[in-house]
């Protein structure tokens, strides 16, 4: 229901919508075509052939639409402007909410991402690297899943800020810096400096587009994965934690203040 | 000399008529159906320097696009409009330091900064020299009484004392015309008769043409001595608001109270039409060649105690200005 | 032209102010951005410092390239951030209230404040240029010269795309980000044009002038450019501008013969 609806006003915000499709074109578009020159030169640089990186920037693409897409900021907005009560005084679960318009702008993202990667592929015909291992694809499958889940409760901390400051959209610029080159999307991060990559893999921004990724070319051997998926889902928990405490906090403030 | 002349006036609107969806958004970049709308349909009118003039009007009758026309904001479909000897549209720099717009609901004051900020940028914008623009300023500031205010932040004051700060940015270059338009919209009634006081004070100080919109009947009756009626793009009337009533209200109210409720109701219809009857009060609409015959009937044959004969209310007559037209 | 000049200096002015109201968010959005341009350009040189060279550039090349970008993007975000604005000015209809003052609107809508933020970022972008220009070889008074003439070319254009982005949003307002999406192009220009296939390189060399205003500048002044190069960039740059100011004029005729 909440998800039909939020489909709904898609349509309403329809340009917003393609507008946002062009940004993230156009970020691949760059770095596409950076690594296809790079490739140019050299046949394997950082230990990746040219079919693997490039897979693995077209790929972004479509972790941008299932990962990286949220409406978690409006929750903010919520918060500000005092509509949250309006969900407050319902007999519903407004995390249950929240989750269900992310989901939906999940599934229009990945929609259009996937028309995308074929419509690139089409006209820049790179080399492209199939997984065909039912074992890489599934742990592909669930590592992205549970990537999705650990962006939207980083997301819901960005946005309980507003509980407590005004100024929510400065932090959330910080973050989405941070995002785009601490989680690898703009170059997978094993191509860094060895110490500094190490102290990536304890940040959680990995987890989010390198490790699926990662996986998906099957780069990885079990040690790694495991490691990598402890510390992932080690990630999940304590945010949940945080926020799950953070919301009660801000509630308090929140409900004080009778907004 | 005239100060606005306006004739044979005429702005038209094309409208769009827009499907909804994707595809017809698309479509719509080429070809759109479009509809006329007339919002003014040639008025004329003249205004001399220093008068205060009221238009009056139900909402989007073309008060607000009159004086958009007036402004330079619109150009317009067809006719003449000059004031002070220039023609709006071309927005000629020395015509635009001469007059002064100011919308109720909209604003030029920045939000997080002290108005004296806008203030001093409309310093720059009119080129007024700096004795000129302390000795405006201050004596803005005493009228208005909001000296004490001038350095807070746009964001804390009150909505009428937004309304006084947004009136000393559109003042400070000491405008010869003014349009208002409905300054004084969401104010208390208190603040609503300060900001007419001021603005009657403007006008008399600075002999200053003024014309104003607004909603509230009680700011035209308290400022203008002439009103303009507008309706549907058309001047209904025009000239003094005493001469409004003679004219189009040939009638009285005659408010009576009864002595006993031994009367029946039906009686009154004949001597003119009940406006309401619970007793011991009752009023009725008379025609004004009845209005003697009347009250002789009521004091003779009602068990009357006492009686009072009235103009109708300001409003009323307005409203009958307006009904009159569609029936 | 004093008058114009006391103006811009009150807009700015009132934008310095505006700034320290909000400084904590605003000083967050300078670090952001900040650490954007950093953790790029030590990608940049990871990158090439294991290549070598990169579409025929080295690595200082390469960063004369990104650096010129970066310049040349802060430079617009600081004149023209009243664009930004304009579209909320527009909706509410305080627009109305800024064209019956006797001051140029299309001045008073580009110009409108200067931003301190990108003014504090460019004064380090100029220094890092010398630096990057000191390594690269073939670099004369004369094609510092060209440099120069060519970067304000760039910001002519750049003049140009935000006065067709003012007139968009006098023409529909359904369009609300219009200027992200020139910004988004644009930033296609951090690295040089060549390394864009066709068609795409003639996308952003005619269509959306990424080359002519990013790649250009530093062409010119390593000696790659030849005066062909110049001449359609400067004429290029005219036509723009000439297109932008009759879509400007345009829509303030439909603005002024139609409103709500």
């Amino acid at each position: 229901m909440v998800v039909s609806n939020s489909l709904q006003e898609y349509f309403a915000y329809r340009l917003n919508f393609i507008l946002w499709r062009v940004r993230v074109i156009v970020s691949i578009l760059i770095s596409f075509f950076l690594w296809q020159t790079i490739f140019k030169t050299k046949s394997q640089v950082f230990g990746y052939q040219q079919s693997q990186m490039l897979t693995y920037i077209l790929l972004i693409t479509f972790l941008n639409g299932i990962v990286l897409s949220t409406q978690t900021f409006r929750v903010a907005e919520e918060i500000n402007l005092g509509t949250l009560s309006n969900f407050l005084i319902r007999p519903f679960s407004y995390f249950g909410y929240v989750m269900s318009r992310d989901i939906s702008d999940k599934i229009v993202n990945t929609f259009f991402s996937i028309f995308e990667i074929i419509f690139l592929i089409i006209i820049l015909h790179p080399p492209i690297f199939v997984q065909t291992s039912v074992y890489w694809l599934g742990l592909f499958f669930v590592t992205f899943i549970l990537a999705a889940l650990l962006f939207f409760e980083i997301g819901m901390m960005l946005s309980i800020i507003g509980f407590w400051s005004r100024d929510t959209w400065a932090p959330r610029f910080i973050f989405f810096i941070l995002v785009t080159f601490l989680a690898g999307t703009y170059f997978p991060l094993d191509i860094l400096p060895k110490p500094i990559y190490s102290f990536l893999q304890f940040l959680p921004f990995t987890y989010l587009i390198f490790f699926p990724l990662k996986i998906y070319l099957g780069q990885m051997d079990s040690f790694f994965l495991l490691r990598g998926l402890g510390i992932m889902i080690s990630w999940i928990i304590l945010m949940s934690v945080i926020l799950r405490y953070s919301w009660r906090r801000g509630l308090k403030i929140y409900t004080a203040e009778g907004i | 000399m005239q100060t606005i002349s306006v004739s044979q006036l005429k702005k038209h609107f094309k409208v769009f008529k827009k499907a909804p969806g994707l595809g017809a958004t698309f479509r719509s970049v080429f070809s759109r159906p479009t509809e006329i709308i007339s919002a003014v349909d040639g008025i004329s009118f003249s205004i001399e320097q220093g008068e205060l003039v009221g238009f009056i009007g139900p909402n989007g009758a073309g008060k607000t696009t009159t004086l958009k026309c007036l402004s330079g904001l619109l150009y317009p479909s067809g006719g003449e409009v000059k004031v002070l000897g220039f023609d709006p549209f071309l927005r000629n720099s020395n015509y635009l330091k001469q007059i002064s717009l100011v919308m109720g609901q909209k604003n030029q004051l920045w939000w997080d900064l002290p108005s004296l900020e806008t203030f001093r940028l409309n310093k720059e914008i009119y080129d007024i020299p700096e004795k000129d623009f302390e000795k405006n300023l201050d004596e803005l500031l005493v009228l208005l009484e909001v000296k004490n205010i001038i350095s807070t932040p746009v964001r804390q004051l009150s909505l009428g004392q937004r309304m006084k700060m947004e009136l000393i940015a559109s003042l400070i270059h000491r405008p010869k015309v003014l349009f208002l338009d409905e300054p004084t919209i969401g104010l208390d009634v208190v603040m609503q008769k300060k900001i007419r006081d001021f603005i009657a004070e403007y006008n008399k100080r600075f002999n200053a043409t003024i014309i104003l919109t607004s909603h509230y009947m009680a700011d035209v009756k308290q400022l203008c001595k002439r009103v303009i009626i507008i309706d549907h793009g058309k001047i209904m009337y025009d000239g003094s608001l005493e001469r409004l009533v003679e004219k189009y209200a040939d009638f009285k109210i005659i408010t009576a109270q009864l002595r006993s409720d031994k009367v029946d109701k039906k009686d009154f219809t004949k001597l003119g039409k009940i406006n309401y009857f619970e007793y011991p009060k009752v009023s009725i609409t008379v025609s004004k060649k009845n209005i003697k015959e009347a009250a002789t009937i009521l004091l003779k044959k009602f068990p009357i105690e006492d009686l009072t004969i009235e103009e109708p209310e300001i409003e009323n007559v307005i409203r009958m200005v307006f009904t009159k037209k569609k029936t | 032209m004093k008058k114009y000049f006391h103006v811009w200096w009150r807009l700015t002015d009132a934008s310095f102010q505006n700034f320290f109201v909000s400084r904590i968010g605003a000083i967050l959005f300078l670090f952001g951005k900040v650490v954007r341009f950093v953790f790029y350009l030590a990608f940049l040189i990871i990158l090439i410092s294991r290549t070598q060279i990169f579409a025929g550039y080295n690595l200082w090349q390469v960063i004369l390239f990104y650096l010129t970008f970066n310049f040349i993007d802060s430079a617009t975000q600081m004149v023209f951030r009243e664009v930004y604005r304009f579209r909320q000015l527009v909706l509410s209809g305080n627009f109305d209230l800024i064209l019956v003052k006797p001051v140029n609107s299309l001045f008073r809508s580009l110009f409108g404040g200067a931003d301190l933020l990108d003014m504090i970022t460019l004064l380090p972008f100029v220094i890092f240029v010398g630096i990057a220009a000191y390594h690269v070889p073939g670099v004369t008074i004369f094609s510092i010269t060209l440099y120069l003439l060519l970067i304000f070319n760039a910001l002519w254009i750049a003049m140009s795309f935000h006065i067709m982005v003012l007139a968009l949003a006098i023409l529909t307002t359904e369009i609300d980000h219009a200027i992200m999406i020139y910004r988004d192009f644009t930033s296609m220009g951090k690295l040089p044009v060549d390394i864009y296939s066709e068609p795409l390189r003639s996308f952003v060399t005619f269509v959306i002038p990424v080359g002519v205003m990013m790649t250009y500048p530093a062409k010119a002044m390593m000696g790659l450019l030849n005066i062909n190069g110049i001449i359609f960039a400067l004429s290029l740059s005219l036509t723009i501008f000439l297109f932008s100011i009759i879509l400007w004029r345009f829509s303030l005729r439909r603005y002024t013969s139609a409103s709500s």
